[in-house]
């Protein structure tokens, strides 16, 4: 089965590192991502999810670091590689060609002093793809149309601010594909943006994947865009994987509280407008150590064994994986 | 370019302004030009004379009009002490000027920005603290103790440049130095937070996701951002060097535009002040007027 996944998080810890101390945000995730597949990871604001992705192609800030485990990326023409061991160099060498990334916010993701094509441009040239000028601007114009922008030639020109935050996305998007990458790491790419921009952007990612045979991790905290966009989901909480199941499935059995408390904030038409469901009291201090589950405060369901025992991600069905104590019949 | 059309207005108004105030503040001012000019105990009628011929007993919106006409048409009067026309002591003084700004321009600037970046990269970190430290007694240390200790090292310890301006380009590094010291650690400063800020900027990350190294992404990007506000800095500093440093040029007797202003304080001379006084103000405005406009080449946002 191994040999199917492009890219597999093992054990995965990223930790803020201060002079005093170190905090860790991710605990030890496992994560695959098999070829031609699209697979979400939703959680809270703060559980990690952005600091995963950012593990993955090292742009991690400063003051983060990957503190344990490894991201095994496979590719036909390099084999088995770690990225968390790679070198900066050869790590570059890799972003933009094999993994490309989409940000949350289109409004300051593009440098404002540059225009769109020639930064977009800039992915071709800083590798070598395209040494010819006049091509790679051809290139960057195709691409731009593929991503649905009208008049790709004259936008070429566009400095970043005359466009719409939709047309940026769009744009971010012909940036992380130019070059054809073989997975998309999207972070919130639509958050920013209102909802028919919103559907009109997740098909076009779903549609580049399909047509590039292009894999894609996609983090959100709207499962809105993983029913839509995912095939295999992950659901964190507070640095760790609760539950994770094929996206099916998942809304069909949520068997971690989390993940139903997840699902059923999602408000739907012809519901009650007065009452919003809610997950009750906030994500609890990453610097306090508890023993017990990290949900059990905030669990409706919890019995006494939360309070003083992890529970172990097990496998309750085919491919879901649930930490729950309740869930394993306890 | 009708925006650019409206500033230049903007400026001939303030040029009238100061024009206006210029010879107001003159003529309230105690001690009258013409008891500078001569000696104590002068016949009466020798200083009615002088007065008259000097034209200062007119009254005195005639007096501001025929000088409005005559700055119109590049006519600044004459100096009384030096007998010579505005105009031409400007421009004799004006070359020495030039010469000492681009020169200490050129290396706070230099000095600046390179420190600058250096800090912002190594936040933190030792380089940073030297460079600040640096920039901070850059900033806070007056001209004359600058000015005056680069003549008791460099020239009376190590007698390496000469004490004084004496005509030779060599004779303007002290100076230079001099007046850019405080140039230098403002730009330093600004550099360093500004960089700063430009690099948590989301654009610095997609440039690293596109396979950028940090340094290619900061010198590509981040640097671009940063500059923007640092070239507002610089043409304003560049704007009040040009006017003239009084001290620096005092100091090192360079006989540029604040040695004629200081000289015409000393001696009451009101046309050579009203001149270099305006003189200073349109430098001034069209170095903003420069801020602006480079600062619309570089950033399309500021475009309409």
């Amino acid at each position: 089965m191994s040999e199917d996944l492009l890219l597999e998080l093992r054990d995965l810890s990223v930790s803020i590192v201060g002079k005093k101390e170190t905090l860790p945000i991710v605990k030890g995730i496992d994560l695959h991502i098999p070829r031609g597949s699209i697979v979400g990871l939703v959680g809270e604001s703060g559980c990690g999810k952005s600091m995963t992705a950012k593990s993955i192609n090292n742009i991690l800030p400063p003051f983060a670091r990957v503190t344990g485990g490894s991201i095994i990326w496979r590719t036909e023409a390099s084999g088995e590689v770690d990225l968390a061991l790679l070198k900066e160099k050869e790590m570059r060498k890799k972003c933009g060609t094999e993994i490309a990334m989409v940000f949350q916010e289109p409004m300051t993701s593009l440098n404002p002093l540059m225009q769109v094509g020639e930064q977009i441009k800039e992915v071709l040239t800083i590798h070598g793809v395209e040494r010819d000028n006049k091509k790679a601007k051809d290139r960057v114009i195709e691409m731009l149309s593929k991503v649905g922008i009208a008049e790709p030639a004259l936008r070429y020109n566009a400095w970043p601010h005359e466009l719409s935050g939709g047309m940026r996305q769009r744009v971010m998007i012909a940036m992380a594909m130019i070059c054809q990458p073989k997975l998309l790491i999207a972070d919130e790419p639509t958050t920013a943006l209102d909802v028919t921009i919103e559907a009109q952007i997740l098909s076009l990612i779903k549609e580049l994947c399909r047509n590039n045979s292009m894999s894609a991790l996609v983090i959100t905290h709207n499962m809105g865009v993983v029913s839509t966009l995912c095939d295999y989901v992950y659901v964190m909480y507070l640095g760790s994987v609760v539950e994770s199941a094929p996206v099916k499935e998942l809304f069909n059995n949520p068997c971690h509280p989390y993940t139903r408390g997840l699902l059923s904030s999602i408000p739907h038409v012809g519901d009650n407008p007065e009452f919003l469901h809610t997950i009750p009291g906030n994500v609890p201090d990453m610097k306090k150590h508890f023993k017990g589950c990290d949900f059990c405060l905030r669990c409706s369901d919890d019995i006494k064994q939360c309070f003083f025992e992890k529970p172990a991600l097990t496998e309750t069905g085919a491919g879901h994986f649930v930490r729950c104590h309740r869930s394993l019949g306890a | 370019m009708p925006a650019l059309l409206r500033r230049f207005l903007g400026v001939v108004f303030v040029l009238l302004g100061v024009m206006l105030l210029i010879f107001i503040m003159l003529r309230i001012i105690p001690g009258d030009p013409v008891s500078v000019l001569l000696n104590e105990h002068v016949n009466p009628a020798t200083v009615e004379k002088m007065t008259e011929s000097l034209g200062l007993n007119k009254p005195l919106p005639e007096q501001f009009f025929s000088y409005l006409l005559g700055a119109l048409k590049g006519d600044l009067g004459k100096s009384y002490y030096m007998r010579k026309p505005v105009t031409a002591l400007i421009m004799e003084a004006f070359p020495y000027t030039l010469l000492l700004t681009v020169l200490s321009a050129a290396f706070a600037w230099a000095f600046g920005i390179g420190t600058g970046i250096i800090s912002a990269i190594y936040n933190n970190r030792l380089p940073d603290y030297i460079f600040r430290g640096l920039s901070l007694f850059g900033i806070s240390v007056p001209v004359f103790i600058v000015a005056l200790s680069l003549q008791y090292f460099i020239y009376f310890k190590l007698s390496l440049l000469p004490l004084t301006y004496n005509g030779s380009l060599q004779s303007m590094i002290l100076p230079a130095i001099a007046l850019g010291w405080n140039s230098a650690g403002s730009v330093a400063r600004l550099t360093r937070s500004s960089l700063m800020g430009e690099l948590e900027a989301p654009y610095i990350d997609t440039a690293r996701a596109k396979g950028l190294t940090t340094r290619q992404a900061i010198v590509r990007h981040g640097l671009r951002n940063a500059m923007l506000p640092v070239i507002t800095m610089m043409a304003l500093q560049l704007s009040s060097m040009l006017s003239g440093a009084v001290i620096t040029e005092s100091i090192f007797s360079i006989s540029g535009m604040g040695k004629l202003a200081l000289t015409a304080v000393q001696t009451r001379d009101m046309p050579l002040l009203q001149g270099t006084v305006l003189f200073m103000a349109f430098v001034i405005s069209m170095g903003n007027i420069l801020a602006d406009v480079i600062n619309t080449i570089l950033d399309p946002r500021l475009r309409v």
